[in-house]
């Protein structure tokens, strides 16, 4: 049976004869060779202990120069591997795991010759890492080098005090390798690894995913002056020159005249993409990675891309930049703008997206599935609104039971806007705790002034007059009750230094919340705030 | 099944196509303008989504005190009603449908947090994200997408993860060991996976669009029974964790290969297998581990890993030999 494709290229005349047989050499689905990554990497760290056990002498001082001389052997024992084998699984994982042990060898000669503190060592890796880039005939050993020799560079360019410049100098090589892809031709082999090579970099000096904070830190080295000028400037020219890079593919392949509101559309989307990585560093990286994975139609690029913007969520997260208020507000603002200019952009390209807008109150039949879905929503708002009303009784008309204080290490007692508390009763309870128990009820004797003795734990009995129940929990061997912590606004601190009684209240089961900090004279000093 | 563009390339790289850039145009192997308009409308909505979630919970972890604690559920339930709204008046089973409900989802989350927050009853981290499951279960059924799907398993991983912490050191040895951790994780992942692979045999009104949801829970399935396997191994207490592994690969090759022709998972399975036999080898030979120990375990690697993926290509190749046909 006769490839359609085939057929249909032979008509217009590209190709002519038969179909050629499935070749088995060819680089398979990504995940495949994800795991020959992982197991050449094993395999490596073996052969590396085989070395280092073999040959210690190497690894130690002075004999880098020999290190070095092993380690270029055995890339090059790798190089005739790949060469003389082609197309072999076997020798191409052989001369992985070869090649990779030589680098590694390589890299600990040249960082121990030439120390860690200056550039030089890290030139002469990426170096090194480049050629065997383009000389390696295997496309997984390409990508990695092709990674490596990437990082070196910029870390020697970090000996150099210029930080910060992989990320947007890898987004232009990127692009720039990718919008040519047609023009690959026969050096596809060699392309197509540096272009995910390229995208691996770019992701990791943009510092998130696995990666968490970006990996290269200031070393104690001082950013150069010229540097603390004009980073910013000539990392935003490189990210514009990206996006610019793009927009012409763009244009070109789909014959966009900036005349045309589609054209408009795209240099404002374009736009917006640079700026999104100025609010949240990485956003313009993702974006750009998904980008290029759509247009050039590779589903790995695809989906790192989304990875990385994943990742930037949680990075966004804990970046210091801003308050979280400040976040909070700016990707609220952006999820609206982008689903208001979704709509928009349905509109001005006339293309058939349903309106939301008009007509919001004209609501469809019901199928069973939305009936479903939105009783399960009414229930969870009801549900929870219940136990919010719950909560807010048992505060408002609870019994009210005051436990006293115990004394606690002042250093630790406060903690930014809550205050560490421990009660005496605790004692009381652990005394007569067994063994093994994780929570509990203690029952406890109101005096006059509402304060409560321990009298025993509860054993279902009913209580006297003037007895209340209290649970208790008890996690990592501390007792709590409802919580140990008291909250309160910012700057209050300091009333609360007077607190002796901690006031719960309490319902019939034994179930508190913790309300006020009272003082010496039972008077409420303030209420619990969370 | 490859795309025409990469069976172009392929072909290309064989030297059987004249001119590549007019093949690829002539063929339509890039996407055109109607797709593209689709992709950005699509990444527009997720994106959109994700922001308005990620931006509510970022306002509510910021704790805003001017608000009020009413203030605080006004917003969330507010915010959680409109979207409900919206996704009435989409198209079931539509992509802004399942946008709307995983809204819904991160939504119902944030509400739990808030409450957790305003009365503290002490109540365990773990709670927090089975509930969270729990509630956001019907609307992972009726999203029928992966997307839910894994966000739910994930919830659930995480709820062990914290039930665990929490009790670990408390119950003697039933708990306290790193191995009982793994235990747990493989069976939970594993019922997940199990139940997964029945919501797509069953086929019809629950059926998923792709495998993801079965692929992420069978990796971290697979990941944890391989780690099962390395601890008994290393510790050599008793031999259950290698049997079983044994066992799990033993079905998880029946399945994938026979039944259900998954390569990612079947990938993994090459994996594990490296990685056990590795630490087997290593453990067995562990008084002589010197430079022959070293270099006979990374030629085994390269040997398995080697045929494995070979192996893997020829099904790969069977694969999209019969689909490329059509």
């Amino acid at each position: 049976m006769m490839n359609k494709l085939w057929l249909q290229l032979r008509t217009a005349g590209h190709v002519q004869g038969e179909p050629p047989a499935t070749d088995l050499s060819a680089a398979g689905p990504w995940y495949i060779g994800l795991m020959q990554g992982f197991a050449g990497w094993f395999a490596a760290l073996f052969m590396l202990g085989f070395v280092a056990s073999m040959f210690g002498w190497l690894f130690r001082f002075d004999n880098e120069l020999a290190l070095l001389a092993v380690g270029g052997a055995c890339c090059a024992a790798a190089y005739l591997l790949f060469r003389t084998h082609m197309g072999s699984i076997f020798f191409g994982q052989l001369g992985m795991a070869v090649s990779l042990a030589g680098q590694m060898m390589v890299a600990w000669g040249l960082l121990d010759w030439f120390s860690l503190e200056g550039a030089s060592g890290f030139f002469l890796l990426a170096a090194f890492q480049a050629v065997l880039t383009f000389v390696m005939p295997n496309y997984l050993h390409r990508v990695m080098t092709c990674w490596f020799a990437l990082i070196a560079l910029f870390m020697a360019l970090n000996m150099l005090g210029i930080f910060g410049l992989g990320a947007a100098v890898c987004a232009v090589l990127f692009v720039l390798v990718w919008i040519n892809d047609s023009h690959w031709g026969r050096f596809i082999a060699v392309w197509e690894p540096i272009g995910f090579g390229l995208a691996l970099a770019l992701v990791q000096f943009n510092g998130y995913l696995i990666f968490g904070d970006p990996v290269f830190m200031f070393m104690g080295q001082e950013v150069s002056a010229f540097w603390l000028q004009w980073s910013l400037w000539i990392n935003s020219a490189m990210l514009v020159v990206a996006a610019a890079l793009l927009f012409q593919l763009i244009q070109k392949r789909y014959q966009l005249s900036v005349q045309t509101r589609a054209g408009q559309l795209l240099i404002a989307g374009m736009a917006l993409l640079v700026l999104s990585g100025f609010i949240a560093q990485g956003t313009s990286a993702a974006l750009l990675i998904l980008l290029v994975g759509f247009l050039q139609q590779r589903r790995a690029l695809m989906g790192l891309g989304a990875l990385a913007l994943l990742g930037f969520f949680s990075w966004y997260y804990y970046s210091l930049h801003a308050t979280l208020l400040v976040k909070s507000l700016i990707l609220i603002g952006s999820g609206a703008v982008l689903l208001l200019a979704r709509l928009a952009v349905g509109y001005l390209l006339s293309r058939p997206f349903k309106p939301v807008v008009l007509g919001i109150f004209a609501l469809p039949a019901l199928t069973r599935g939305k009936r479903i879905a939105l009783t399960a929503l009414l229930a969870i708002v009801v549900l929870v609104n219940f136990t919010v009303w719950q909560r807010e009784a048992l505060l408002s008309s609870g019994q009210s039971v005051l436990l006293p204080l115990a004394p606690v290490d002042p250093r630790s007692l406060m903690q930014g806007d809550y205050m560490r508390l421990r009660f005496a009763l605790e004692r009381d309870v652990e005394k007569a705790l067994p063994e093994g128990q994780t929570e509990g009820v203690a029952v406890v004797a109101l005096d006059a002034n509402q304060v409560g003795q321990f009298v025993r734990l509860d054993d279902g009995t009913v209580l006297a007059e003037g007895q209340a129940r209290l649970q208790f929990r008890i996690r990592h061997g501390d007792i709590q009750f409802a919580t140990n912590a008291f909250f309160f606004q910012e700057g209050e601190a300091e009333t609360f230094e007077q607190a002796r009684f901690g006031e719960f209240r309490v319902d019939d089961a034994g179930a508190l919340l913790l309300n006020t900090l009272r003082d010496e004279h039972y008077q409420v000093l303030g209420y619990n705030r969370p | 099944m490859r795309s025409p563009r990469q069976q172009i390339t392929a072909w290309a790289e064989q030297g059987q196509v004249n001119d590549l850039p007019q093949a690829l145009e002539a063929a339509k192997a890039y996407p055109d303008t109607a797709s593209g308009i689709r992709f950005i409308d699509q990444l527009m909505l997720w994106l959109g989504c994700l922001a308005l979630g990620a931006g509510v919970i970022f306002f509510i972890a910021y704790n805003w005190s001017e608000l009020g604690r009413f203030g605080k559920y006004a917003l969330v339930e507010g915010a959680m009603l409109a979207a409900g709204l919206v996704y009435w008046r989409l198209a079931d089973h539509s992509r802004p449908s399942v946008a709307s409900l995983l809204l819904l989802s991160l939504l119902t989350g944030t509400l739990l947090a808030l409450t957790g927050q305003t009365y503290q009853t002490g109540a365990d981290p773990w709670e927090l994200f089975a509930v969270w499951a729990l509630m956001m279960l019907p609307w992972a059924i009726i999203a029928r997408s992966s997307v839910l799907w894994v966000l739910w398993a994930v919830l659930c991983n995480v709820a062990l993860l914290l039930y665990l912490s929490t009790f670990g050191g408390l119950f003697g040895l039933l708990f306290d060991s790193e191995e009982t951790w793994l235990w747990l994780f493989t069976g939970l992942n594993s019922l997940l996976l199990i139940g997964f692979e029945g919501l797509a045999a069953l086929g019809g009104r629950i059926q998923l669009s792709n495998r993801l949801a079965a692929q992420v829970v069978a990796i971290a399935a697979g990941w944890s029974v391989s780690w099962l396997a390395v601890w008994s191994i290393v510790d050599a207490e008793n031999a259950y964790g290698v049997l079983a592994w044994l066992a799990w690969m033993a079905l998880a090759f029946l399945v994938y290969r026979y039944c259900v022709l998954d390569l990612l998972i079947l990938a993994g399975w090459v994996l594990s297998i490296i990685v056990v036999i590795s630490a087997g080898l290593a453990r067995t030979m562990e008084s002589a581990l010197d430079e022959g120990v070293f270099l006979l375990i990374s030629l085994l690697i390269i040997g398995v890993s080697t045929v494995g993926g070979l192996w893997l290509k020829q099904l790969a190749a069977q694969q999209t030999g019969s689909t490329d046909d059509e």
